[in-house]
């Protein structure tokens, strides 16, 4: 059992570092790494919490939440770079709080 | 599902003139005075079953537990024929008025619209559909008062808003209550709420929102801030709304309020039809005290249709039969006299681009015909017999007595040399000589005068055939005697 | 027509394949025809909830806990048919809106293929009934609704987008979390099997609670709840005007439903003590929040979007009333129901109005829009209507779901609601007003001819004369509510 709480604490961190890093950080990449930590520490705590059946057969249900959930943190995180980039091209900020310059109002 | 014509026909129309655009405008005159010709003789012709007993009524499933619900009763239908048959009136006046303004469909519509949902708040068989038709007509007569779109139509439409709309939310917060409590309970002369007599606070803040609700379209001091301000809107919108549909919807309200849904005796016994009387004397005396200093004509004619309001106010809340019927026929009276008022006021602006007395000056000489029926009606307000207003003036002070409040025929009398003290200066500015004598030019169109003439007639029509089953007063009686059990006159 | 759950995800799905392969010119063809398919699907739906009951369906197969279940209960068919509803209204919309003859502009393909997309996800998650199903179905919701957010390409369009998707990821990752910490603690998803164990003694206080508010939390900031609100302006404003309006009308009401089935449906009453109330107090600031910040905004579109967030409060306000006991549930579940469908009509309009006035009048600026009750009467008529929802009067729906709430907050004893919810109307009515009394003005703005096709101006019309008389469909409404609280073998709310 305690093996497996290693895992879901050391997943909660993960998870804290993420939020941090998409609340706090200002660069569009940072957030977006921040968020692709959050999955990442949401799922060490499924794996971690969630193998504990008695008779030592693994639960397949957390597996599965957790590669639904990569697949799904994989699309939002091309999505995510993919704005990034288009909006580095159109204004030239790597950031969303300082505001674009010349004309972007329709 | 004749019951709902006088709802559906004037909502049609509306439509229709919508449709038609701006362009058509015999089509659309001719839609639209059919249909107050049709309006009218459903009525009628329901009031005439009425007469004989015969309510009908019908509903309409809403919402969970709350159907929206239409009747023809006496009451109602006689607040339903004030406004249908003023409604066809105003029309013809209108037509000419209108003749050289914009957006015509705009407004013939909307007028439409509110004669549907005043028509819907006369017949409503309970609080809540009286409700929803009451805060349809605060909607249909917003663009009506800011139709000319200037700064200052705008400025009246947005007092007029606040006002109406703050009434509205204290009468549906007072109605949910009463619905909590009761059920939706239809009106039921003498009362309806029997059943929960005994939650005595709770009824007394209930009435207290229904009244403010009802008090804000009823222009009962301090709740009449939006009318004056109102007048900014075109004579046939002061003359029809101000004067009959929108006004008469408040008032209405409270007769329902007090004898059909609280019933006299409750009303009395909480303490708050007192109350009530008390609010409504003071705004007779105060509004017709404001009225004397003003210059502005239909500023005048506003402050004195606050106080005639506060007439039927204070007589529904005087609990006593033939108050009540004062009331209910001073209703209609007062509509048809101030109607006539307002629509001359119309043809000085309009006319003689006349506003105000001090510019009066020889007008009766230029509009003899029109002047002449502005005196009928103004004299007919002060109550001089045998005219409209004294009728239902006699009915009202009688009801004083009757209820054991002679206090309140002090008020009525006094309000009467109040009002001859506001309309006659009107009536010497006019003779006087002035600017008008050198101009060129005579009566209004004969759209606009005919209407005045015609209802400036039916204010003496009215006092001489008071008693006579079919007037406006013996209707009246009628229709207010169940709840008191018998009205002696 | 048993299949009926599955086949509301699968037409939209497989039309968003078949725009995505075929080529442009028949894109519009294709998603219409789509879409009237999936409105005949959801009333299909909900007469047969209303005829034998609510049911739940397998799908593969698999029955629960391996499998997923989809549940069709009143509620959900009442949101798959506004979903159908606006959808088509918004679809006839948008096959004007986007002129077929710039392939570039707007991304022009992709709007019709994400929009499918984004409808499919929209059916799957009022249908799910499984929490981490929810999950998904939010996840794939907000990827469609970022994409179709930045279609315009500009900064402006992107910078919206990029705030969209991050709260879109912060709202969806703890929601994750949530989940995980659920299953560890009952190794349960679907929602039923979960409301048994919850009613078990010694559950409050464990990780369980711990994951349910943090899956509360995620939902309320999805929901854009005031103060989770901030990503919701810009998003709705920034976006094609069809897109808005299916932002607003729909997309919010996609996490509010996953809400509703969590707190009323998962969780026993007073399961996470003080949830309630924070909420519908919440709820009320929005509306003042919005509501004043709607009264500042010069331009239209964020004027809309603003009013949006003030509405959203008003969802909010059931959650206290409907624990108060089991008569007023049905009462509160069906005013708050009532004002989501009206809203999404009312919504929907107010943006398609908002956005052809817009494009009339070269500009976004309400200030310089004046006169255009004469210059565009349709326009202002169906601005005008709509607002009248707003404002919550009659005849409108809004007017009946005021009406049911605060009816329904008293038979709670909770009276204060009553204020609330009254104040909102007055609120909503200084907003509109603020607008109305400027398109009513004697001066007018230049103003372009009206755009073709016609459905431009008579859609968002259209709509907001749905909402208006909507008062009379309450029966309809109460109905499918009456639904979920029947004997049905899937009952999902007590």
């Amino acid at each position: 059992m305690s093996m497996y709480l290693i895992y879901a604490l050391g997943g909660a961190l993960v998870f804290a570092i993420g939020t941090y890093a998409l609340l706090a950080r200002r660069h569009l990449m940072h957030k977006v790494i921040g968020a692709n930590l959050m999955g990442s520490g949401t799922f060490l705590v499924l794996i971690g919490l969630g193998n504990r059946t008695p008779d030592g057969v693994t639960d397949p249900v957390p597996q599965a939440m957790v590669l639904t959930g990569i697949v799904v943190t994989v699309a939002l995180t091309a999505l995510g770079l993919s704005i990034a980039k288009r909006y580095f091209s159109v204004t030239g900020l790597d950031n969303l709080d300082d505001e674009p310059s010349g004309g972007d109002r329709p | 599902m004749m019951v709902w014509l006088p709802v559906l026909v004037p909502a049609i129309a509306a439509i229709g003139t919508f449709v038609l655009g701006e362009d058509r405008g015999r089509s659309r005159n001719t839609l639209n005075l059919c249909a107050a010709a049709l309006s009218a003789a459903v009525v009628i012709s329901l009031a005439f079953r009425a007469y004989q007993g015969v309510v009908v009524t019908s509903t309409l499933p809403m919402l969970p537990g709350v159907d929206l619900g239409i009747h023809s009763d006496l009451t109602g239908l006689l607040f339903a024929a004030v406004a249908t048959v003023l409604w066809g009136v105003t029309l013809v006046y209108a037509i000419g008025y209108m003749d050289h303004a914009r957006d015509k469909a705009r407004f013939f519509g909307f007028f439409a619209l509110c004669i549907a949902a005043a028509n819907g708040v006369a017949l409503a068989t309970d609080p809540v559909s009286l409700f929803l038709f009451y805060e349809v007509l605060t909607l249909t007569t917003y663009p009506l008062v800011v139709h000319s779109g200037t700064a200052e139509a705008r400025a009246a439409g947005r007092t007029y808003l606040m006002y109406a709309l703050g009434g509205g939310t204290a009468l549906l917060l007072g109605v949910v209550w009463l619905t909590t409590l009761a059920g939706q309970t239809p009106f039921t002369p003498g009362g309806a709420l029997g059943g929960i007599a005994g939650h005595t606070t709770a009824l007394r803040v209930i009435f207290a929102l229904m009244a403010a609700g009802f008090g804000v379209k009823a222009a009962l001091m301090p709740l009449h801030g939006w009318l004056p301000g109102a007048m900014v809107a075109p004579a046939p919108v002061s003359s029809l709304l101000h004067a009959v549909a929108v006004v008469k919807a408040g008032v209405f309200g409270m007769i329902r309020l007090v004898n059909e849904l609280f019933g006299p005796e409750l009303a009395s016994a909480l303490g708050v039809a007192q109350v009530l009387a008390v609010l409504a004397a003071t705004s007779i005396v105060v509004a017709s005290v404001i009225a004397l200093r003003q210059d502005d004509l239909k500023k005048r004619l506003a402050y004195s249709t606050v106080a005639q309001l506060s007439y039927i106010t204070l007589g529904v809340a005087l609990c006593s039969p033939l108050a009540a019927a004062g009331a209910l026929a001073h209703l209609a009276h007062h509509a048809f006299m101030k109607i006539t008022m307002f629509f001359t006021a119309g043809s000085l602006a309009e006319t003689l681009h006349v506003k105000k007395l001090s510019q009066m000056g020889g007008v009766a000489r230029r509009m003899p015909l029109t002047m002449t029926s502005f005196a009928v009606a103004a004299f007919a307000l002060t109550g001089i017999p045998p005219l409209a207003g004294f009728a239902s003036k006699w009915l009202l002070g009688s009801g004083s007595v009757e209820a054991g409040e002679p206090w309140a025929l002090i008020v009525y009398v006094g309000a009467g040399a109040l009002a001859m003290g506001y309309m006659l200066p009107i009536l010497i500015a006019s003779i006087r000589p002035g600017d008008q004598d050198a101009a060129e030019g005579t009566e209004s169109d004969p759209r606009m005068l005919w209407p005045i003439v015609i209802v400036g007639a039916l204010s003496i029509i009215l006092g001489l055939t008071a008693g006579i089953p079919g007037s406006p007063a013996h209707w009246a009686m009628m229709a207010v005697a169940p709840s008191f059990g018998g009205v002696t006159p | 027509m048993d299949h009926l759950p599955a086949l509301l995800i699968i037409t939209p799905l497989a039309g968003a394949a078949l725009v995505f392969v075929t080529s442009r010119s028949v894109d519009r063809a294709i998603t219409t025809v789509t879409a009237a398919l999936i409105t005949a699907l959801a009333v299909l739906l909900a007469a047969r909830v209303l005829d034998t009951g609510a049911f739940r369906y397998q799908v593969g197969g698999w029955a629960a806990p391996v499998g997923i279940d989809l549940v069709a209960d009143g509620p959900a068919a009442l949101f798959i048919l506004l979903t159908a509803v606006v959808g088509s209204a918004v679809t006839l919309y948008a096959t004007g809106y986007f002129p077929s003859s710039e392939p570039t502009r707007y991304g022009n393909g992709l709007f019709w293929t994400l929009w499918l997309f984004m409808w499919t996800s929209l059916n799957a998650l009022f249908l799910t009934g499984d929490v981490f199903n929810v999950y998904v179905c939010l996840e794939l919701v907000g990827i469609s609704a970022v994409a179709l957010v930045t279609l315009k390409g500009d900064a402006e369009a992107l910078r919206a987008g990029g705030r969209y998707l991050f709260a879109s990821m912060l709202a969806a990752m703890t929601y994750l979390l949530g989940v995980a910490l659920v299953y560890s603690s009952v190794g349960q998803l679907d929602m039923e099997t979960l409301r048994g164990v919850l009613l078990e003694p010694g559950m409050a206080g464990s990780g369980v609670a711990v994951g349910l508010a943090l899956m509360v939390v995620a939902l309320v900031l999805k929901t854009a709840l005031v103060p989770a609100h901030f990503w919701l302006p810009t998003a709705h404003a920034s976006a094609p005007t069809p897109v808005s309006a299916a932002l607003s009308a729909l997309v919010v009401k996609g996490s509010y439903f996953a809400l509703l089935r969590l707190m009323l449906g998962v969780m026993p009453p007073g399961f996470l003590p003080g949830v309630d109330v924070t909420l519908a107090a919440l709820g009320s600031l929005a509306i003042l929040w919005g509501s004043l910040q709607a009264m500042l905004q010069p331009r239209i579109k964020q004027f809309v979007a603003y009013s949006t967030v003030a509405q959203i409060g008003y969802l909010f306000i059931v959650f206290p009333i409907a624990r108060a006991g089991e008569d007023v549930l049905t009462l509160a579940l069906t005013g708050a129901l009532l004002h989501a469908i009206a809203h999404g009509l009312a919504k929907a309009g107010l943006f398609l109005g908002a956005g052809s006035l817009m494009e009339r009048f070269g500009h976004a600026e309400i200030a310089r829009m004046r006169g255009a009750a004469r210059t565009a009467p349709v326009l202002t008529a169906a601005i005008a209507l709509a607002g009248v929802t707003m404002m919550g009067l009659p005849p409108s729906g809004g007017f009946g779901s005021k009406w049911m709430l605060i009816s329904a907050s008293l038979h709670a004893g909770q009276w204060w609601w009553a204020l609330v919810l009254g104040g909102g109307g007055l609120l909503a009515a200084a907003y509109m007003f603020r607008v109305i009394a400027v398109f009513v003005s004697d001066a007018e703005d230049d103003i372009g001819p009206a755009r073709a096709p016609v459905r431009l101006e008579w859609m968002p019309l259209a709509l907001a004369v749905a909402a208006l008389f909507f008062v009379l469909a309450a029966p309809l409404v109460s109905d499918l509510v009456a639904v979920s609280t029947l004997d049905a073998p899937a009952v999902m709310l007590p």
